[in-house]
């Protein structure tokens, strides 16, 4: 090969490097624009607060005057721990999760199978297992409310009184109302993954010889697996983060029986001041919260 | 419970019929009987009702009126899983969560005593003789198209069923895979010899695989009968138009004695043609030849002009689309000849190859004729010709 050739093809060479890294330089440029509003979104109103958060955990926050706020340490963490309002508010929080988590997610998926079948009225049944989810938390809680007072349906079919000044009651009482109102979310997550299963697998496992529960068994529940671990993880979520419901039926009574741990952080922040301490049972939901999905993640074995 | 002491079965239709939401008539008015030990194909057009057949056997679907028999038992009130079927489906339908051995064993935990390692011996036969025993422990979705085909297959043979249901199982290969699958698929059916119901809208298939095909359209039987016949003798426009690529020619004529007039030529017939045609249609006939039945470029009386419109160049063969008069007529010539565009040819056709229609009722006027014929032997080797013709195309 020629000198003057050698030239040419190192040139053309070079032109092409040139050409590519222009082009990886657009597709960042491009990249990074598409990305950039749920970054800032993202970093305001997510990352931002959880980080400030944390930093105002460890101090003795002053909320009118940020920098006369004193550091503190870890002491937030320790004092929580030795605080009996704390672990009352935890154990209520979990009770709550406890009666609320088995019945919204196995509700839920009976629904969505029964509703699955070929029945008459079907979509009016879709409609009306839905409807709850378009209410917001104040009218779910002003609604329950007078059902559970003294002159209430649910009393006068049921007895009990008044079942939000029932010590033993007023929980029980804010979880069928978090059910009723939860189950539709659910439900139409779910139903949704059950249309998404092949008839072609039933008809398979029917030539198979299986019954309708193997049917249930071997094939509805592994193929709704993924959608099943996430209903279970943001049930958990949000029954862990419950504030609306006792904020308004019960304002966490009675005798604090119905205090849960957001309530407790709202009353700690913003009637007692104590926003560095509230930032830190913040804190401990949230590990609580991790902790709760990565071991329902890890049982249920989600795929993605 | 259906017998199970055989290892294959006849199947039988009486006045089938299936109607859905009371109006729609998926299959009427079904009568047919299936020989033990065949390889039955059925085939039509989307919603002619062949795949409504098939679950009505599987026990999929209810059947509105009628009986089918497995063996000498009627399959009415007897579940799926005692009928001694298996299936496969178009999609395989493989359990997308269980392991091959799983989806392979699973009907035989269900449905027999059988030991667990009796089970895992007859998976791992079957997987050896379908060529998948090495991916016993894989999930569907790490296999090729291929391989879950075997294994829908293999999955059907493990039952060792009295009959095999094939809903378009090579639909979703592509065109080399399933010329090999289908192969393999026949083979299969030999060496086992069960009776195989199979499913297709691709008559490719249907010609090379099966011992009879069964021509539904709009759930109405055309035709039962071996490849051959479907072929040479199709009993009438219906089959004659949907068996056969490219399709048969069809010309509208009149009968006139003995010569057939048509828009733009006249075409004289024999004695015997005539005879068969006294007395019926008249003015309102089709006459029908297939592409590789006319003689292209001919000479002397009794022949047809036409003008080259488009020549389609296929490899062995190509294929000539002609203008007469206004109506498109295709004919398969040797990979050599590729005609000018413009340019004007001579047909002709061989008395022994033509069929006519009643253009009215569909139906083949000279059905009868050519079953008696001495030369339909002889024409008999197209429908063999024309599928191996049809498979190198395929593969092309």
């Amino acid at each position: 090969m020629g000198q003057a050739n050698r030239q040419r093809d190192a040139n053309a060479n070079g032109s092409t490097l040139v050409d590519l890294s222009k082009s990886s330089t657009r597709e960042w440029i491009a990249g990074s624009a598409f990305a950039l509003p749920y970054l800032l979104i993202a970093g305001t109103f997510l990352f931002g607060p959880l980080l400030l958060a944390l930093y105002m955990s460890l101090y003795d926050w002053n909320a009118l005057d940020p920098a006369q706020s004193q550091f503190l340490g870890l002491e937030n963490y320790r004092i929580l721990l030795s605080d009996p309002d704390f672990w009352n508010a935890l154990w209520n929080t979990v009770y709550f999760v406890v009666l609320t988590v088995p019945p919204i997610v196995v509700g839920s998926l009976l629904l969505a199978l029964g509703v699955n079948r070929e029945v008459r009225g079907q979509w009016l049944l879709r409609t009306v297992f839905f409807s709850p989810y378009v209410l917001t938390v104040a009218v779910v809680g002003l609604l329950w409310t007078e059902l559970f007072n003294a002159s209430g349906l649910v009393s006068y079919y049921l007895g009990g009184g008044n079942w939000l000044t029932s010590h033993d009651l007023a929980m029980p009482a804010i979880a069928v109302a978090t059910i009723w109102w939860q189950l539709a979310f659910n439900f139409i997550i779910l139903l949704a993954a059950r249309q998404n299963v092949s008839d072609r697998l039933y008809e398979a496992a029917k030539l198979d010889g299986a019954s309708s529960w193997r049917m249930m068994r071997d094939i509805t529940i592994p193929q709704m697996q993924n959608p099943l671990v996430f209903v279970v993880i943001v049930t958990f979520v949000n029954s862990f983060q419950v504030f609306g419901q006792p904020f308004i039926m019960t304002d966490g009574g009675p005798s604090f029986s119905t205090t849960t741990i957001v309530l407790y952080l709202y009353d700690t922040a913003f009637t007692g001041r104590q926003f560095g301490y509230a930032a830190a049972v913040g804190y401990v939901l949230f590990m609580i919260l991790i902790a709760v999905s990565a071991t329902s993640y890890y049982f249920l074995g989600g795929d993605d | 419970m259906v017998n199970t002491d055989e290892t294959t079965a006849a199947v039988s239709f009486d006045d089938v019929r299936k109607v859905y939401n009371d109006y729609f008539v998926a299959v009427d008015e079904f009568n047919a009987h299936i020989e033990d030990g065949e390889f039955i194909t059925v085939v039509g057009p989307s919603g002619s009702g062949k795949s409504t057949l098939l679950r009505m056997i599987a026990g999929l679907e209810t059947i509105t009126a009628g009986d089918i028999r497995i063996g000498d038992e009627s399959i009415a009130g007897v579940e799926p899983q005692d009928r001694g079927i298996a299936m496969v489906f178009q999609n395989y339908a493989l359990y997308p969560h269980m392991s091959v051995e799983k989806n392979m064993a699973y009907g035989l935990r269900l449905t027999t005593d059988l030991a667990d390692d009796e089970i895992e011996r007859r998976v791992r036969e079957t997987a050896d003789m379908m060529g998948i025993e090495d991916e016993l422990d894989s999930k569907p979705s790490e296999l090729s198209g291929g391989q879950q085909q075997r294994v829908a297959t293999g999955r059907a043979i493990v039952r060792d069923p009295k009959i095999f249901l094939m809903d378009e199982p090579l639909s979703n290969l592509d065109a080399k895979l399933k010329v090999h699958m289908r192969t393999e698929l026949q083979r299969l059916q030999e060496e086992l010899g069960t009776t195989t119901i199979y499913v297709t809208h691709d008559q490719h298939e249907a010609l090379t695989m099966s011992d009879r095909i069964i021509v539904l359209d709009e759930g109405e039987l055309q035709q039962f009968a071996p490849p051959d016949e479907v072929y040479n003798n199709p009993a009438n426009r219906f089959v004659a138009d949907f068996i056969g690529s490219p399709a048969m020619n069809f010309f509208e004529v009149a009968s006139n004695g003995s010569t057939l007039v048509g828009d733009g030529f006249e075409y004289d017939i024999p004695a015997r043609i005539a005879d068969e045609l006294d007395g019926s249609a008249g003015d309102d006939l089709e006459l029908g030849i297939r592409p590789e039945d006319i003689d292209y470029d001919a000479t002397g009386t009794n022949t047809v002009q036409a003008t080259v419109e488009v020549v389609e160049v296929a490899g062995s063969d190509n294929f000539v689309y002609l203008d007469i008069e206004g109506t498109e007529c295709r004919v398969r010539v040797p990979g050599d000849v590729k005609p000018a565009v413009g340019e004007q040819v001579t047909l002709a056709f061989d008395p022994a190859d033509i069929h006519l229609f009643d253009e009215r009722s569909g139906e083949n006027l000279l059905a009868d004729l050519r079953t008696t014929e001495p030369g339909t032997a002889e024409a008999d080797t197209g429908a063999d010709a024309a599928a191996a013709e049809q498979e190198t195309e395929e593969v092309a």
